[in-house]
């Protein structure tokens, strides 16, 4: 049975192939070594619960505060990105320090956005490269102090930092026509939640103690809940989670939220079952479907943003490609699930960028050049960019 | 094992669909004849109406802020409401040409409006209202504040007028529409109304594929949602009166019958401001005999406006006071309002007419 799904799946890659152009090549039946989806895992005996629900000794085993805590963070800050009388040392203090916020408790919980900003095991801790990018983060505030808060009452254009119409809504740019509060919360998608889950917490439960209980959970349980309280946070209606609810309803990619709420909730019972070999085939098929749905979503808003290039619907474009490029930004965190690399370079995103951003930007963006961004994204993926677009 | 293979099918159909299926080639309705009747009897003369409205509303602004006292304010108020209405008719064009090249309706009639920004701006003596965030702050909703809102009665709306920034604001707002008026208006004098009525195709960005989902996107979100739906909290949140339409001036159930007017008079072909009918929705269905359970659909189209126009008529002439008072009947007129929306989606624009939904998605954020 299960080879025979297998198979079909490998129909399936060759038909989808199949639509573009080059119908002569001949396509080589793929091997599939690693889990890209819950119906390749082997299950062994796991029966995973129907939802996210863990007990031990008739309590819950699972604990995330700290991520819920850092995503009602990163939406205030978000938000107040777009109040133009705050201070740069308030934005500040709110995305370094973990204060300045309204909510209570979020002050004195000790929890900080711009530390656990590109700040994995695997990839950025320690590294310059995890200084570069706490470092991106602090320039997109100043940006919006510096350039957008003082051009607040300035129509914008070509060069000038201000405000434009984008519907009912009024979108407030850089000269670039860039609006640095989407790309801060687009970019804290891959930088933050994608980054500790991924190539963190999923890195760090592979060598976690799962026998010694305190706080009625082990090591590598909480670990995983943390990755967990990341990506599919219930409080999250701004971030991973938000976006991940609009790439299911585009009907190219209907069962990718459910697929990736079963590999978690496998890996857990996989954990609680000390069925290591499961647990990790759970996490390459969550490697791979986080990854797609930002990639997906990334291609989404460039597409969006092309088709509104046009004189009366630039701030609606500029709201889309902003929306784009902090997506872009993620696409440096999305992590392979078959060996311990990036999808993407350093490099490769920052040529996106550079893209985008060359000359008068968004102003004068091509179509040529988003489409030129988006193929070599899905050209990493097993979709194609007219599927992502919708 | 066959539903799996079922299903990969079907998403490999999905995924490499990109010559959807055309409508049978038997539509020889004369699309031509029915933009023509749109453009010159109805369009034409409904923005050219709309301009002599918003010139005589000039006209009273310069009265009533020259002498301040009841008689021109009521006067004034009563031109403003005249103006208003017609926008009622307008709007149903607002997302074609040179409109939706300015995208008149964000600066027409946007509300709630932001009353103590326009008090600011007041204080302040000088706004840009070409600036996009003010778009709150001027249009039909500033002018509902500024002629209803700014005092606690009468005596105190006209003794505010003594001070000159409020009088220099109130003048700015009424420029303001007819500057965005004037150009549309001459578009349509001048080369647009051919190109109008020349895209006669069946394709997306024609003229009757752009007309059917502005009228439809106009009948789902300026109308359902903005004049009662989102105030009733039929999408969430609580019963939210002070985002009605003339929150101030307490009109909101005599604009909302003109905007079923206009709404009905467009799906009928009715030439503005007369009864003589001509080529529209109405006949293009009866054309393409075109039937909901058996009956034929235009006549159960009016009949649901007939049906909606029953419901909103027994709602106080406030709505505020009747969402503050008991929703259940604003709940009925809703979903009687509801009720054309599938016959209009579905039944017409998509099965009759075999046109595409062409909004936008927005994610609202």
């Amino acid at each position: 049975m299960k080879k025979v799904i297998l198979s079909f799946l490998a129909l399936s890659t060759i038909a989808i192939t199949s639509c573009s152009d080059d119908d002569n090549v001949t396509v080589p039946v793929p091997v599939a070594t690693h889990a890209k989806t819950v119906s390749d895992i082997n299950l062994d005996g796991v029966s995973a619960p129907a939802t996210y629900t863990f007990d031990r000794s008739g309590a819950t085993s699972v604990s995330y505060g700290g991520q819920t805590t850092r995503i009602k963070m990163a939406k205030e800050l978000s938000s107040a990105l777009k109040v133009n009388t705050n201070t740069e040392v308030q934005l500040d203090n709110m995305y370094a320090d973990g204060t300045g916020f309204d909510e209570a408790g979020l002050d004195t919980s000790g929890k900080k956005l711009r530390n656990k900003s590109g700040a994995s095991l695997d990839f950025f801790d320690g590294a310059v490269e995890g200084v570069t990018i706490k470092e991106y983060f602090d320039n997109l505030i100043k940006g919006q102090v510096d350039n957008v808060f003082t051009n607040w009452s300035t129509t914008a254009q070509a060069g000038t930092a201000g405000q434009i119409a984008n519907g009912s809504s009024t979108r407030y740019v850089n000269a670039k026509g860039i609006e640095y509060n989407q790309v801060f919360a687009k970019g804290l998608i891959g930088a933050l939640q994608v980054d500790q889950a991924l190539n963190g917490y999923m890195s760090k439960v592979v060598n976690d103690d799962n026998t010694t209980v305190s706080d009625n959970y082990t090591t590598m349980e909480h670990h995983f809940d943390e990755a967990y309280g990341y990506l599919m946070n219930s409080e999250d209606d701004a971030f991973f989670s938000k976006y991940l609810t609009k790439v299911d309803s585009n009907p190219n990619f209907t069962g990718i939220e459910s697929e990736i709420g079963q590999a978690f909730r496998i890996a857990r019972q996989a954990i609680v079952d000390q069925k290591y070999a499961v647990r990790d085939q759970a996490i390459e098929v969550l490697r791979y479907q986080v990854s797609r749905a930002v990639a997906i979503r990334t291609i989404h808003y460039l597409q969006a943003g092309k088709a509104q290039i046009a004189p009366s619907t630039m701030g609606g474009a500029f709201h889309d490609l902003s929306e784009g490029m902090g997506f872009v930004y993620s696409l440096r965190f999305l992590r392979k699930s078959d060996i311990t690399d990036t999808y993407f370079t350093k490099a490769e995103v920052d040529g996106f960028l550079a893209d985008m951003e060359a000359d008068n930007g968004l102003w004068d963006i091509t179509p040529a050049t988003l489409d030129g961004i988006c193929n070599d994204i899905a050209d990493k993926f097993d979709f194609t960019m007219a599927q992502a677009a919708l | 094992m066959k539903n799996i293979l079922f299903a990969i099918t079907i998403l490999l159909f999905i995924s490499c669909g990109e010559d959807d299926p055309v409508a049978s080639n038997t539509d020889t309705f004369d699309r031509a004849a029915m933009l023509t009747n749109w453009a010159d009897n109805i369009i034409i003369p409904a923005y050219t109406d709309y301009e002599a409205k918003l010139g005589a509303l000039k006209t009273a602004t310069t009265t009533f802020t020259t002498t301040q006292n009841q008689s021109n304010l009521t006067a004034l108020r009563a031109e403003y409401l005249t103006a208003y209405k017609t926008w009622q008719y307008v709007v149903l064009f607002s997302s074609i040409g040179k409109a939706a090249e300015l995208d008149i309706t964000r600066w027409v009639n946007v509300y709630p409006t932001s009353a103590t920004t326009i008090e600011t701006n007041i204080t302040n003596g000088s706004t840009n209202l070409n600036l996009s965030s003010t778009n709150t702050q001027q249009g039909f909703p500033a002018l509902d504040y500024l002629l209803y809102g700014v005092g606690i009665d009468d005596p105190a709306i006209v003794a505010k007028y003594s001070t000159a920034n409020y009088s220099t604001y109130l003048i700015a707002v009424v420029d303001r529409l007819i500057a965005l008026n004037t150009p549309v208006l001459n578009d349509w004098n001048g080369v647009y109304r051919n190109t109008f009525v020349t895209s006669s195709g069946n394709t997306v960005g024609s003229s009757v594929n752009v007309m059917v989902n502005d009228y439809i996107f106009n009948y789902e979100k300026y109308f359902r949602v903005y004049k009662l739906g989102g105030p009733l909290a039929i999408f969430g949140g609580s019963v939210r009166p002070e985002e009605l339409e003339v929150y101030y001036g307490k009109q909101s159930r005599e604009l909302c019958l003109t905007a079923l007017d206009a709404i009905e008079n467009f799906f009928s072909g009715k030439h503005y401001s007369s009864t003589t009918e001509g080529d529209s929705f109405k006949s293009y269905l009866t054309y393409l005999d075109t039937k909901r359970d058996g009956q034929a659909l235009a006549p159960v189209m009016l009949a649901q406006m007939e049906s909606a126009r029953t419901k909103i008529n027994l709602l106080n002439s406030d709505f505020a006071t009747q969402l503050n008072t008991d929703t259940a009947p604003a709940n009925t007129a809703y979903t009687e309002i509801q009720r054309l929306v599938p016959m209009l989606k579905i039944d017409m624009m998509d099965q009759a007419f075999n046109i595409k939904l062409d909004y936008i998605d927005n994610d609202g954020d």
